[in-house]
């Protein structure tokens, strides 16, 4: 900015007693509700606003140390957008008034899968242990509805959605059921018609953002034999079902749009293709020609994630993180010194939305990493550079100022405790909770300590799990809002900081209202078919008692029957009409069993 | 070996004597001076040795740079760190006391002070002073910054309404 005043006074906008240039410097200082406001004061002010590179440059001078990689918080190509809505965030974390409710979920203990849903207030949990399923609401845990052990016996992999929950057992069989937000189970567990498995069901994968429409892939299960199979939630049959390899399929991953990612036991990685095609369904395998370093006998227990919008499989192994670019059959690794205890892929729907490197912060992917001595690594899924370094690299100060921890490990000098218990991030945030229910929150880019909470819990708990530390087990943070939730034992917390923008949160309240509209009226549709069809199963029971012979006594009656059959067989046109469809359907069926 | 006199001439005429390092806050006024006094252990027998340096700011006017000097002098013995090291929190720091108190000045002046400390480039008073302007537009609607400015209105009834409808959120992230 060197300054050659002269031409910058002959710029300055009628009006206005200041110079652009000098504005922008103003500008520079200015909240997030001005930033918004000037747009609004005049014609001027109002193309000053659209000046998107003039924006860049503020944007970049106030957050100096954030590099020009970064996720973006409003997905836009304008800075000015991004400038606002990440001051908004960041003040609402760092110094928004925080509200925190806490409630007890008996059947939480235990419970590995928590699904959070910030639009419609609503959460459900699974305690693996009982089968019971929990729903509530998610910012108060009122309106509690349990359904009691879901889990069918023998079951050996399963997925959850907010939407769904799909079991796989070991002989082959699949089971499922639509959850909602009224009845949990909308339609109770059922078995799944289709018989694409010949073993084991090994993997389950459910797509977590939609239900998916009637007759479309909503879940996938993986089984010993190498097959997949997709699956329709809604009316609980078999689509599609592939052949893959000849290993146990380990892990099975979906957009559920074009792109399926399988991982074999033999750790070989297929990308399958055009399995979603409803009118020409045949399935293309891919098997990835690169060489992995990870321990194939990990493959079971390690994570997969996949980076849709990149064409990116990210796994992590111990203490490796392989990133494999399908497109390129590219792969780049990061290795640590010490293991990997947890990783978070970032809580929103950039992986599955294309990129698009115009973005505000070319539109990077970031996975944190949290290793054993609480140091906290974030990379991106989307550097393309041979060697991966790590965009942020922090030690949370919970990692070594956590009392009860510092405390227990002293006690017992064999205790082999990570450091932090669980680790989560959004596009601006990095969560980290250690044990007994504290938690704190970082910038991801500048690693910047935002806020630390804490979680009273009853000693009674503690005693209950007769541990004393109890470690944070999950934490969901909402994609967009300084929001989230937070699990320990059998407690869950809610928190939200600062008053989010005021039009946000009503414009969610309204979609909401429809969303839940449109899940009610669905809810309903979902019950009158499911009446419909236990009527059709007792009918279809009654006819086969009725008209098979075998079970007819009275030879009066079977004599009749025959004489029915040969009579509508022969002359169905001219069949009495009294002689009623139910008749028609048991011939059929009786045809087919024969 | 005793400092030249600096003299810092106003559009109006004025003359300003000057300490160097109260003169060479204005980063423009040390480069001058840079230019005009290579090195000042050279050879002491200038001719010109005991002449004043004389600095013309045909921009700023005598009663605005009374209040730059002022500021200037204040600051002689601080050393601000460089801007570009500047951490973000900085950024966002409220307004020093001294500069609130400062600056407290018609909206005239301050203008002035603003224009005068970029030409001049004295990028910590530019700062001030920009902050103290971002102040006055803080928490306002945009009717009470037209206000506060002196603008008009050039929006119809309807552009107003379309702006503030493209200013809402849009939730799809």
């Amino acid at each position: 900015m060197e300054s050659n005043a002269a031409d910058q006074y002959e710029i300055q906008p009628p009006g206005s007693p200041l110079p652009l240039e000098l504005l922008m410097v103003v500008f520079r200082f200015l909240d997030p509700g001005s930033l918004k406001n000037m747009a609004l004061v005049c014609k001027t002010w109002y193309r000053l606003s659209k000046d998107n590179s003039m924006w860049m440059q503020i944007f970049k001078e106030r957050f100096s140390s954030i590099g020009s990689v970064f996720p973006r918080v409003s997905r836009t190509r304008l800075w000015r957008t991004e400038l606002i809505e990440r001051e908004t965030l960041i003040k609402n974390w760092k110094k928004g008034k925080g509200v925190h409710n806490t409630y007890n979920l008996e059947s939480l203990f235990y419970t590995t899968d928590l699904q959070c849903d910030f639009k419609t207030n609503r959460l459900i949990s699974l305690n693996k242990n009982t089968g019971n399923l929990v729903t509530c609401s998610l910012n108060n845990g009122a309106n509690i509805d349990l359904q009691p052990s879901t889990i069918p016996s023998g079951t050996t992999a399963y997925a959850m959605s907010k939407h769904s929950i799909v079991f796989g057992r070991w002989d082959s069989k699949v089971f499922g059921s639509l959850i909602n937000h009224k009845n949990i189970l909308l339609s109770g567990i059922k078995e799944f018609k289709g018989a694409g498995h010949r073993g084991m069901v090994t993997c389950v994968n459910v797509n977590q953002t939609e239900l998916g429409k009637e007759g479309k892939i909503g879940a996938i299960t993986g089984d010993e034999n190498g097959t997949i199979v997709g699956w329709d939630l809604k009316k609980g049959a078999q689509v599609a079902h592939c052949k893959i390899c000849e290993a146990t399929i380990a892990k099975v991953d979906s957009d559920y749009k074009d792109v399926i990612v399988v991982l074999d036991t033999q750790g070989a990685l297929y990308v399958v293709k055009n399995m979603f095609n409803v009118f020409d369904c045949t399935p293309e395998v891919h098997e990835l020609q690169v060489s992995l370093e990870i321990n194939p006998q990990n493959v079971m227990f390690m994570k997969m994630y996949v980076d849709y919008g990149d064409s990116n499989i990210v796994l992590i192994d111990e203490n490796t993180v392989e990133i494999i670019s399908y497109r390129d059959n590219l792969v780049r690794r990061f290795v640590t010194e010490e293991p990997i205890y947890k990783s978070s892929l970032e809580q929103n729907s950039t992986a599955f939305t294309k990129r698009d490197v115009e973005l505000v912060g070319t539109d990077p992917l970031f996975l944190a990493i949290l290793l054993k001595s609480g140091r906290v690594l974030v990379i991106n899924v989307r550097a393309y550079e041979y060697q991966i370094r790590p965009v942020l690299d922090i030690l949370p100060r919970l990692a070594y100022e956590d009392d009860d921890y510092q405390r227990v490990v002293a006690i017992n000098q064999n205790v082999d405790l990570p450091a932090l218990s669980e680790i989560a991030i959004n596009s601006l945030v990095v969560a980290v909770g250690s044990y007994n229910g504290k938690i704190e929150f970082y910038d991801i880019t500048t690693g910047e300590f935002f806020r630390k909470i804490a979680i009273k819990s009853s000693s009674k708990m503690l005693q209950q799990v007769g541990s004393q530390l109890l470690p944070i087990t999950n934490i969901v943070m909402d994609q967009s809002l300084s929001a989230g939730v937070v699990a320990y034992g059998s407690m869950v917390q809610f928190f939200k900081f600062g008053d989010f923008y005021k039009e946000l949160e009503t414009k969610r309240k309204k979609k909401n209202f429809k969303e839940r509209k449109y899940s009610n009226n669905h809810i309903k549709e979902a019950i009158k078919d499911y009446e419909y069809e236990l009527h059709e199963e007792a009918q279809t029971a009654s006819r086969l008692q009725k008209y098979n012979g075998d079970h007819l006594e009275d030879s009066d009656e079977e004599l009749q029957m025959a004489l029915a059959l040969s009579m509508s067989i022969n002359e169905t046109s001219v069949g009495s009409q009294e002689q009623d469809d139910d008749l028609l359907v048991a011939i059929e069926l009786s045809k087919q069993i024969i | 070996m005793t400092e030249r006199k600096i003299i810092i001439i106003t559009s109006d005429g004025d003359k300003f004597p000057v300490e160097r390092k109260v003169a060479e806050k204005s980063i423009l006024i040390k480069n001058m001076l840079k230019n005009l006094l290579p090195a000042e252990d050279e050879e002491e027998d200038d001719e010109d040795e005991d002449e004043p340096i004389e600095v013309p700011t045909q921009n700023v006017r005598s009663a605005v740079m009374k209040n730059i000097l002022e500021w200037c002098d204040h600051y002689k013995d601080y050393n601000f760190p460089d801007d570009e090291q500047d951490d973000d929190s900085k950024k966002s720091a409220p307004i020093d006391a001294w500069d609130k108190n400062f600056l407290n000045v018609d909206q005239e002046m301050l203008y002035e002070i603003i224009l005068a400390a970029n030409y001049l480039n004295i990028k910590p008073l530019l700062n001030a002073g920009c902050k103290v302007v971002a102040e006055m537009i803080r928490g306002k609607s945009p009717e009470e910054i037209r206000k506060t400015f002196n603008i008009v209105n050039d929006f119809t009834p309807e552009e107003e309404a379309a702006i503030r409808r493209e200013n809402e959120w849009a939730e799809d992230r």
